[in-house]
């Protein structure tokens, strides 16, 4: 229960962490709130499946997780460049350009049931990616997760935790209302081009500085 | 001759209110207690204010007068900004880490929606400035940001603004441009905004200061120590030659302020508070487009026009106004109906207030450049 109210209580922080990556996919690519649910669902499950796992790894390696995870960010690095590839891939998905006609182009995108589902598998891959991000709130929990007693214990923690975020990022598809207005969806491609350069140069700037 | 005369003394008679406010706020009822440099400084700047004024009342042309001042005062705050802060705190267009830790970072008015908004959010204030007690506190800033906005909105761009006289400056060198933007340019400093404003709260760093502001060049920058600093830096200082000089030269388009600058995006969305704005009579509109080839910041299309209005990114320069060979372009108090005499009172009205806050705003800078020029004359030092 103290997750969950610890979730409720962090949940802004959660959002703020999470909003540069989802929100500007919920800008590009839903036509609708509708079609943005599913997407944030998606994004949601991968989150959680980041969660779920990190609470296993956690138990497993105890306290000795927070100084190598702190100390070997490259994990972060390469969650962020692979959020730019999403967003680049994501944008030149829906442009007429050479790109387009090659093979492996064509071979991910060869119908528009495909195209969706690689739609909600790229919004999972980035709640992935996001999930991991080591945001206060994040720190907070682990620290508690660490303290149970079983994987169970550590990955209810993490769970209920979870649960108390969730409330914040619901009025998020919304934006899809205003997806009929021209110029948002001239600023959604904007967006994406900039925060995938603005990601891709985080994670390399993580990982170089490594080298 | 007569209409002549006439046109002349009513010109001055409509100067006379600004001579007699900016006397205050120039500070000339302390004439006696200055020296020589502060005298001359002081006296050149109320007479080149007061003098473009009149020859707006005199001739009706805004931006040509406008942006005479508007240039000096870009051209002027660099000198007194950078050596002001040099005498202040004893280096040279660079912050080092002690500054940023006891809050000594000027805050310039760009800073404003990444701090204001996230501060909403997170309750923090991303930003290692001082609230007052300070050259360039954030109190102060924020106090004028918001009385100017009231009155002019995004007119701030055009008569407010210490940058914008830059790309002003070079949008105005080529007769004419040499190459062509597309029109969605202007919703690129939308992106840049929402991208400043989520990361400054998500990593809790002021995004567009630390990456992204072309006019460090011309103030200051955080101290070149670290290879990441040594890319920030080559990256605003490539922001500031190509958006803020080359682009505007070749374009005859202010540039940074269309595609990059999210103060002046946030501006857009605040200018709803602003009571004046700019409409298009379309019953005397001829098309001749001329008002959509002149716009520096590319507000008006054939769209806009249709709905006898500018579009949302006008910075009420006036240089539409001075082009329209109809003069069907005016000042307006939004949602009064059409009136000759209504629109030219509110243009009068907008001209006094935006002629107040330049010397508001740009009085400082031009004095003191004045005198530091004065000084290396004398003396040989630019240095108090």
């Amino acid at each position: 229960m103290s997750s969950f109210i610890l979730g409720i209580s962090s949940g802004t922080a959660c959002l703020a962490y999470c909003a540069p990556t989802i929100l500007p996919f919920l800008m590009f690519k839903g036509n609708n709130s509708k079609q943005n649910y599913f997407y944030l669902i998606q994004f949601l499950l991968g989150r959680l499946f980041g969660y779920i796992a990190f609470a296993m790894i956690a138990w497993r390696f105890g306290r000795e997780i927070i100084t190598k995870y702190t100390n070997m960010p490259i994990f972060l690095g390469f969650a962020y460049i692979i959020i730019s590839i999403i967003f680049i891939y994501e944008y030149f998905k829906g442009r007429k350009h050479c790109i387009k006609d090659t093979i492996l182009f064509k071979k991910i995108n060869n119908n528009d049931n495909t195209k969706e589902r690689n739609n909600l598998i790229n919004a999972f891959i980035i709640g992935i990616a996001t999930g991991i991000n080591l945001c206060p709130s994040f720190l907070l929990i682990l620290t508690t997760a660490l303290e149970s007693d079983s994987m169970i214990g550590s990955v209810n923690v993490f769970l209920f935790f979870y649960l108390g975020t969730i409330l914040y990022f619901l009025p998020l598809p919304f934006i899809g209302l205003l997806k009929h207005n021209e110029s948002f969806k001239t600023i959604s491609k904007f967006l994406i081009i900039f925060v995938s350069i603005f990601y891709m140069y985080k994670g390399l700037i993580i990982i170089l500085k490594l080298l | 001759m007569n209409l002549l005369i006439r046109r002349l003394i009513i010109s001055v008679l409509k100067t006379l209110p600004l001579l007699f406010g900016t006397y205050f706020i120039i500070g000339l009822y302390r004439l006696g207690e200055m020296n020589f440099g502060e005298k001359f400084s002081t006296i050149v700047f109320y007479s080149l204010l007061n003098g473009l004024f009149f020859m707006t009342m005199f001739n009706g042309k805004i931006d040509r007068h406008r942006s005479v001042l508007f240039i000096i005062i870009a051209i002027s705050f660099p000198i007194e900004f950078v050596l002001g802060l040099y005498e202040q705190r004893g280096h040279f267009m660079y912050l080092t880490f002690s500054d940023m830790i006891n809050g000594i970072v000027p805050f310039c008015h760009i800073v404003i929606p990444q701090t204001f908004i996230p501060t909403i959010f997170s309750k923090e204030v991303v930003f290692p400035g001082l609230i007052s007690k300070f050259t360039y506190s954030a109190g102060f800033m924020i106090i004028t940001w918001i009385a100017v906005s009231l009155l002019i909105g995004r007119g701030w761009c055009s008569w407010a603004c210490f940058f914008g006289g830059w790309e002003d400056g070079c949008s105005r060198i080529c007769k004419k441009s040499r190459v062509k933007l597309n029109r969605k340019i202007i919703y690129s400093a939308f992106a840049v905004l929402i991208l400043v404003v989520l990361t400054t709260i998500e990593f809790a760093t002021p995004t567009y200061c630390l990456f992204l502001c072309p006019f460090k060049a011309c103030s200051e920058f955080v101290e070149v120590s670290t290879p990441l600093v040594v890319f920030q830096t080559i990256l605003f200082s490539l922001l500031f030659i190509i958006l803020v000089i080359i682009l505007p030269i070749l374009t005859k388009k202010r540039t940074q302020c269309i595609a990059l600058c999210p103060f002046g995006a946030f501006q857009s969305m605040v200018d709803k508070v602003s009571p004046i704005g700019i409409r298009v009579d379309k019953e005397e509109c001829i098309e001749c487009q001329k008002c959509i080839n002149i716009c520096p910041m590319m507000s008006i299309s054939m769209e806009t026009l249709e709905k006898g209005s500018v579009g949302f990114t006008c910075t009420k320069c006036g240089k539409c106004i001075d082009s329209c060979p109809k003069k069907c372009i005016n000042f307006y108090i939004k949602g009064t109906p059409k009136s000759k005499v209504g629109d030219l009172i509110v243009k009068n009205l907008f001209l006094y207030l935006s002629y107040v806050i330049m010397a508001g705003m740009g009085s400082f800078f031009v004095i003191s450049a004045i005198k530091r020029i004065l000084l290396f004359i004398q003396t040989g030092s630019i240095l108090h």
